[in-house]
């Protein structure tokens, strides 16, 4: 089949045109004396090149049919992108109103907070516990691994934990 | 022997859908407070700018969602 691409159609039309003549020419010329002799390799060319031909129409026709279904797929891939950007262009929109409105929301909560909870700031103390907790939560650590800056940690534990462990002997009356 | 052809591949490429720019982008850290003293408002209002944070992400996130099922809507009916 790679003949059809760099051979014109027309070229495969021709050799079946060519073979058909062939055969019928081979058949008619039998009944004429002289020339009755080359009939037969007359015919014998006309079935090859009929076949041929024939083989070669078949590629022209599902060629064909390819490069419709190609044009198909080249139009629906275009406009499946053309719609992918506009889709796009709607989530980026929708994205933009959600975050905004978020903000929004949210600056009221804290001028909420201003007036309302500063009032109470004096009489309600936080703890450096109460600190530490909200960073571990924050940075998702462990409570162990926050420190926060300028404050102690009481590590009696963990100096308990690390001392090296008695023998059991030394726990016998002597 | 003419089905064979069928076997071929059609030479027609498409590109794989860019996303937003707006969605490309990290969430970010929480904010903390990172001090030993702190007044309630204080800590509140870091509390609630985190919550906020939550939400832009969660909104992305949806965005994401949104984007993957339309995305895959449209590769879907190329056929």
């Amino acid at each position: 089949m790679w003949a059809l691409n760099w051979l014109p159609d027309i070229v495969f039309h021709l050799i079946l045109i060519a073979g058909v003549l062939l055969l019928l020419a081979g058949w008619s010329l039998r009944r004429i004396p002289l020339i009755s002799k080359y009939s037969i390799p007359m015919q014998i060319v006309g079935v090859l090149l009929t076949v041929l031909g024939i083989w070669y129409e078949g590629g022209i026709a599902k060629d064909r049919e390819w490069n419709i279904r190609v044009a198909e797929l080249e139009v629906k891939v275009a406009e499946a992108e053309a719609k992918a950007a506009n889709i796009n262009t709607r989530i980026v929109e929708r994205v933009v109103t959600k975050t905004r409105i978020i903000k929004e929301k949210g600056e009221t909560v804290v001028k909420y907070i201003d007036r309302e909870v500063k009032i109470a700031d004096e009489s309600c103390k936080i703890t450096p516990a109460v600190i530490k907790a909200h960073d571990a939560a924050a940075q998702n650590k462990a409570i162990d691994e926050v420190t926060v800056p300028g404050t102690t940690v009481n590590t009696s534990e963990i100096d308990r934990a690390a001392q090296p462990k008695r023998p059991w002997r030394d726990f016998l009356p002597k | 022997m003419l089905g064979a052809c069928s076997a071929i591949s059609v030479p027609v490429t498409s590109n794989f859908p860019s996303i937003p720019e707006s969605l490309n982008k990290d969430c970010g850290p929480l904010q903390i407070i990172g001090k030993p003293e702190v007044k309630l408002s204080e800590l509140v209002t870091t509390v609630t700018i985190n919550y906020e944070k939550y939400h832009e992400c969660s909104a992305k996130l949806e965005a994401w969602r949104e984007w993957y099922n339309e995305q895959k809507r449209i590769f879907n009916n190329i056929k």
